[in-house]
């Protein structure tokens, strides 16, 4: 399949191509990401995790979480980021999460978002971390947010 | 407080923001960032609603800006997000405005099939902003019309966002100071050529629509990819490299999109065969009556002729068809002979086959002309007196239709002609076979020819 190209044979066609917009616009099929649900499945596939532990520890709604899992729904920011706290990821872990889901990295200049970088780093939680914001007066996860 | 707040407090308690802003606002997303600044999307904390603040370290050159001036504060247009406050610190200006529902441009093109209908809504409405932007005093130009700054909302409104790099037009002013926008989107003026002005808006207003109809930048290509010409040609021309040959404003621009819509150019393209049609059938129809009046003949097609004449081509045609209609004869041999009664009373009985006591016969109370079963001349005239016109007319008349030389009825008073003759000659006038009479008496015989031809075809004519 066309959109499942080897990287060896991206490779090979790039240098073959005479500049980059012919690369690009030939290749565009094979240099967009997999969708999102495939990148959670597999992470949670390497992990050798279920996707029921992972919604369960992220603090989302069971059939909501599998709906993420299984591709009939899109997540929005902050449900990027309580998978993130599913995962048990780290701030780095995270951000390519974020990444993955076409979502805004996380950005310490910003209060909340310092926050939620503070608790990954120390791995708490879903609970403490919604805790945390709760106490600092900020929005909870779930509760804002960007387009879903 | 709990352990892990104290922490974070200890570690992240301080913010760069100004405490007005954090005050009334709770940053939640960075949507983007630069040297220039940061873009936040923010909640204020009262309401729940969300807003996006431009937040830029202070400069000299940042604070020379529209924005930075104060001069966006007060634009109010349903396609630019409200201005909801300004907030200053020592180091940083955050300007807050409203947030837009929908998808940048950028993103709405690659989920979406644009259809031409739709871009030339997104254009006109693009205008409508930019010409409101333009008639503010001074003039206020954007700079950075590109598909990441226009947000396309979900009933298909258009926003345009982002005035990190507006400016008033200055009047005099020969360059811009510093060269800001997006490489491909921006026009040549903006890279110092000279001053940007509101055309600098229209060319990147170009390149945006060149751009979602062939994803291409390049104003040449673009307009090349665009299956509407009208369109090409609009897009063409927003982009020229002068800016003396684009549009001279955005409303132009308008203009020009709404009249290249779909069903606008295809109402032009009937309406223009329509015309070209119209005027076609005019050219023939005028082409053929300007041949029949180059080459109009007497008594040609219905063409009657002037009757009191002796054109010997008109009595000819006449006699003609005289002869033509009813078989050879010789009555009309000489006529340039003053027509006598017995000579009409020859053509009655020869030519028109009348019963021949019917004609020759006189009234048989002569003191006062009157009609009779008995006589066709209600008149006992001598066979050797000449035809008057009068006369003729009731002759003529009562060939072809008997009853309307004995209809009088119109008639208001008598004013010494035989009211048979008035009523017939009024019926030649009103079917214009009498032109050219003016009370003749002693008729030539070619004159009286021409009479009876001319009654005879409308006659044909009217059956």
């Amino acid at each position: 399949m066309e959109s499942k190209l080897r990287t060896s044979t991206l490779f090979r066609r790039l240098k073959q191509s005479p500049d980059m917009t012919t690369f690009l616009r030939a290749n565009e099929k094979s240099l967009s990401a997999a969708p999102f649900c495939e990148h959670i499945s597999a992470a949670a596939r390497r992990r050798g995790e279920a996707p029921e532990r992972i919604i369960a520890r992220a603090g989302i709604e069971r059939s909501f979480g599998h709906q993420l899992f299984n591709g009939t729904r899109s997540p929005s920011r902050d449900k990027v980021v309580q998978l993130a706290f599913g995962f048990g990821m780290d701030p780095d872990e995270a951000q390519l999460l974020l990444r993955a889901a076409g979502k805004s990295a996380l950005y310490p200049r910003i209060p909340r978002d310092a926050a939620i970088i503070f608790c990954l780093e120390r791995r708490v939680s879903v609970i403490e971390a919604q805790s945390l914001l709760e106490e600092l007066g900020m929005t909870l996860l779930g509760g804002g947010g960007s387009r879903e | 407080m709990s352990e892990l707040s104290d922490e974070f407090t200890d570690r992240f308690g301080q913010s760069a923001y100004p405490a007005g802003f954090l005050d009334r606002f709770e940053p939640l997303e960075c949507l983007g960032s630069s040297a220039q600044g940061e873009t936040l999307l923010v909640r204020e904390r009262s309401t729940g609603e969300k807003f996006v603040a431009k937040c830029y370290p202070r400069s000299p050159e940042r604070e020379a800006s529209a924005e930075g001036s104060g001069l966006l504060t007060g634009l109010e247009h349903p396609g630019l997000p409200r201005f909801a406050g300004e907030f200053l610190s020592e180091t940083m200006r955050c300007v807050v405005r409203q947030y837009r529902e929908g998808a940048p441009l950028s993103q709405f093109v690659q989920e979406n099939t644009v259809t031409t209908a739709q871009l030339i809504s997104f254009g006109a409405q693009l205008c409508d902003i930019l010409t409101y932007l333009h008639s503010q005093t001074p003039p206020v130009i954007h700079r950075d019309v590109k598909p990441q700054n226009i947000i396309v909302g979900p009933d298909g409104r258009v926003s345009l966002i982002d005035f990190g790099i507006a400016r008033s037009y200055r009047a005099g002013a020969r360059s811009d100071t510093a060269c800001y926008g997006t490489e491909a989107f921006s026009p040549p003026e903006q890279y110092g050529f000279s001053q940007t002005d509101c055309r600098s808006d229209i060319y990147s207003l170009g390149v945006v629509l060149c751009w979602v109809l062939t994803r291409r930048t390049d104003p040449a290509d673009a307009a090349k990819g665009a299956e509407n010409r009208s369109v090409a040609k609009i897009l063409r021309r927003c982009t020229a490299f002068d800016p003396k040959n684009r549009y001279a404003d955005a409303r132009a621009v308008r203009r020009a999109l709404l009249r290249a819509r779909p069903e606008i150019a295809a109402r032009r393209r009937f309406l223009s065969g329509l015309c070209a049609g119209v005027l076609l059938a005019g050219l023939v129809f005028g082409g053929v009556k300007l041949y029949e009046k180059l080459t109009y003949s007497p008594f040609t097609d219905s063409g009657y002729v002037n009757t009191m004449q002796t054109d010997p081509a008109v009595v000819a045609d006449a006699v003609a068809f005289l002869k033509q209609r009813h078989g050879a004869t010789d009555l009309f041999d000489n006529t340039d002979d003053y027509a006598t009664v017995g000579w009409v009373k020859d053509i009655l009985v020869d030519l028109y086959r009348l019963d021949e006591t019917y004609v020759r016969a006189k009234p048989l109370d002569d003191s006062a002309p009157h009609e009779s079963d008995h006589n066709f001349l209600p008149w006992a005239q001598g066979d050797e007196q000449y035809m008057n016109y009068y006369d003729c007319a009731y002759i003529v008349v009562k060939l072809f239709w008997p009853d309307k030389v004995a209809d009088w009825s119109s008639l208001r008073d008598d004013n010494g002609e035989y009211p048979g003759s008035r009523v017939a000659d009024a019926f030649l006038v009103k079917n214009g076979l009498r032109d050219g009479v003016v009370r003749p008496t002693d008729l030539m015989k070619g004159e009286l020819a021409i009479l009876f031809a001319n009654t005879e075809r409308f006659y044909l004519s009217q059956r």
